[in-house]
């Protein structure tokens, strides 16, 4: 039961040794790795889509193991465990437990780094531009190119540190920057929030109301909500703003609909 | 009917742009197509006006930037959603039923509504691909086989989501879009006071040192400052296609 693969080669390290350059089955395993979310399932995470990426066998007597990490740095485990099946020893119980080892800091280390770092900073960025007058088409595909260049980097990256590290990829992992960088992208995705807030508010502002004091007081009131969102957040769910702009909206429709009866 | 003026080549485009955004959420690549200030844009864009799709993207955005999908996190789907409000935001016909900010509403609507739909839908895809694996194996199917299985089910949720959406717009009453009680701006300023929230829950992201409070007022404090050195007050709302309506009137 959740064996994580037979410790015999499988096809990418065959042609790995073979041709004496990793770049066919690397990049068989990069293309793979945007697939490996493709059977996420609460048994086994992305157990299911790593054995697919890694050409291992399944059968019902010998289910995928689970397996967990970001999605972007999934390449990591896909060539550290290639590289490890490579130089040889691994023994099944040993890979499950390696695996096993990597999915905190995989998991950790990409979270903190794309879904609460640059993904956020580059949205806020792409937001504050839109609001002082750029042209959306060109901000939009702006972001998907810059998002992207640095996401197939990644992926590419950590595949490539894999396949270099092997079993040691865990030191090789801590050294990398990849740290520091989400601190600074989370540190922009904080100053950025109040700054795009204070930029729609003064905008938004200007169209509904006029004076100073009356356009002080509606930016006021528009900070206000953004504070009472930094100090409640974690206390109420995450969804809590999707429910407040729903309950507004109905309001304003049951006006619509009663006003013409 | 509000989505009487879509070509029929158009709407296909929408579909499969929906099937597309629904599997880019997490089942292949992420490359961020699904994001709703992206997929409003697109929306906007394939209806004729891509600055009234952004105004609905750059809310819904603030509205889900708090949602980190970290570990299989049940949250909602934006992508469909956002791509129908942005669709809906722009039609022409918004105007002509008088009133842009019910257009905006209407968008709006659609797309909170349709992106927690789809993290319904989600969250029941991901809860029955354990069995769809499971009975695969023992069938002797390979992974291979199983994945092309998901992968065609995501698309056709994306793809129903989107025609659900348009299907949904075409049916509200044009009269009750036209008695829709706020002008855009206030309609933008309504939904806006719950994307303050949005913004401000965004801004309690972990940083070193537990400055957040510190960082965000700074942000605030350089917002304004720039607000005033470019006099951002004027404009935005009222000077693009969205805002054409101006203050004040529906």
């Amino acid at each position: 039961m959740m064996r994580p693969g037979p410790p015999v080669e499988p096809t990418a390290p065959a042609e790995i040794r073979a041709n004496g350059e990793r770049a066919p089955a690397e990049r068989r395993l990069l293309l793979r790795s945007f697939l490996i979310q493709g059977m996420w399932n609460p048994r086994d995470l992305l157990g299911s889509g790593t054995a697919w990426a890694l050409g291992d066998p399944a059968s019902a007597g010998d289910p995928p193991a689970p397996f967990n990490s970001h999605p972007y740095l999934a390449g990591v485990a896909l060539g550290s465990v290639t590289r490890a099946r490579i130089d040889g020893g691994l023994t099944p119980e040993r890979e499950l437990r390696f695996r096993t080892a990597l999915r905190a800091p995989l998991g950790a280390l990409g979270d903190a780094l794309v879904w609460a770092g640059w993904v956020p900073f580059l949205l806020l960025l792409s937001m504050g531009l839109v609001l002082v007058g750029a042209p959306p088409v060109p901000v939009v595909v702006g972001f998907l190119v810059v998002h992207n260049v640095l996401h197939v980097g990644l992926r590419r990256w950590g595949l490539r540190l894999g396949l270099e590290h092997g079993m040691r990829v865990g030191t090789a992992l801590g050294a990398s920057p990849l740290r520091p960088l989400g601190d600074r992208f989370r540190q922009g995705v904080v100053v950025l929030s109040g700054l795009v807030a204070s930029v729609a508010a003064l905008r938004g502002g200007g169209e509904l109301v006029q004076g100073t004091a009356a356009l002080t007081g509606l930016v006021a009131g528009s900070l206000l909500f953004v504070g009472l969102g930094f100090l409640f957040a974690g206390r109420l769910p995450v969804t809590t703003p999707l429910r407040v702009a729903l309950m507004l909206l109905g309001v304003g429709w049951i006006a619509a609909v009663l006003g013409g009866m | 009917m509000l989505i009487a003026a879509l070509e029929p080549a158009t709407l296909v485009v929408l579909l499969l742009l929906g099937g597309w955004m629904a599997l880019d959420a997490a089942a292949v690549g992420q490359f961020m197509l699904g994001r709703p200030l992206v997929a409003a844009t697109l929306g906007g864009l394939l209806a004729g006006d891509p600055l009234a799709g952004a105004l609905a993207g750059v809310l819904l955005e603030a509205l889900h930037l708090n949602h980190v999908p970290a570990g299989g996190a049940r949250l909602p789907d934006p992508g469909p959603g956002s791509l129908v409000a942005g669709v809906v935001a722009a039609l022409p016909a918004g105007v002509a039923a008088g009133s842009r900010g019910g257009a905006l509403a209407l968008a709006l609507t659609l797309g909170i509504g349709i992106s927690m739909a789809g993290g319904e839908l989600v969250a029941r895809h991901r809860a029955a691909n354990t069995g769809r694996v499971e009975r695969a194996l023992a069938r002797g199917d390979s992974l291979g086989s199983v994945l092309r299985r998901t992968l065609a089910l995501g698309a056709a949720r994306g793809v129903g989501l989107v025609a659900l959406g348009l299907g949904l717009a075409a049916a509200v009453p044009a009269a009750w879009v036209a008695r829709w009680p706020f002008a855009l701006e206030w309609t933008a300023a309504l939904v806006g006071l719950a994307a303050f929230l949005g913004l401000g829950s965004v801004a309690r992201t972990p940083v070193p040192r537990g400055r957040g409070a510190l960082l965000l007022a700074g942000g605030v404090a350089a917002g304004v400052a720039l607000g005033v050195l470019f006099g951002l007050p004027d404009g935005w709302i009222g000077s693009g296609s969205p805002g054409q309506a101006g203050r004040g009137r529906p």
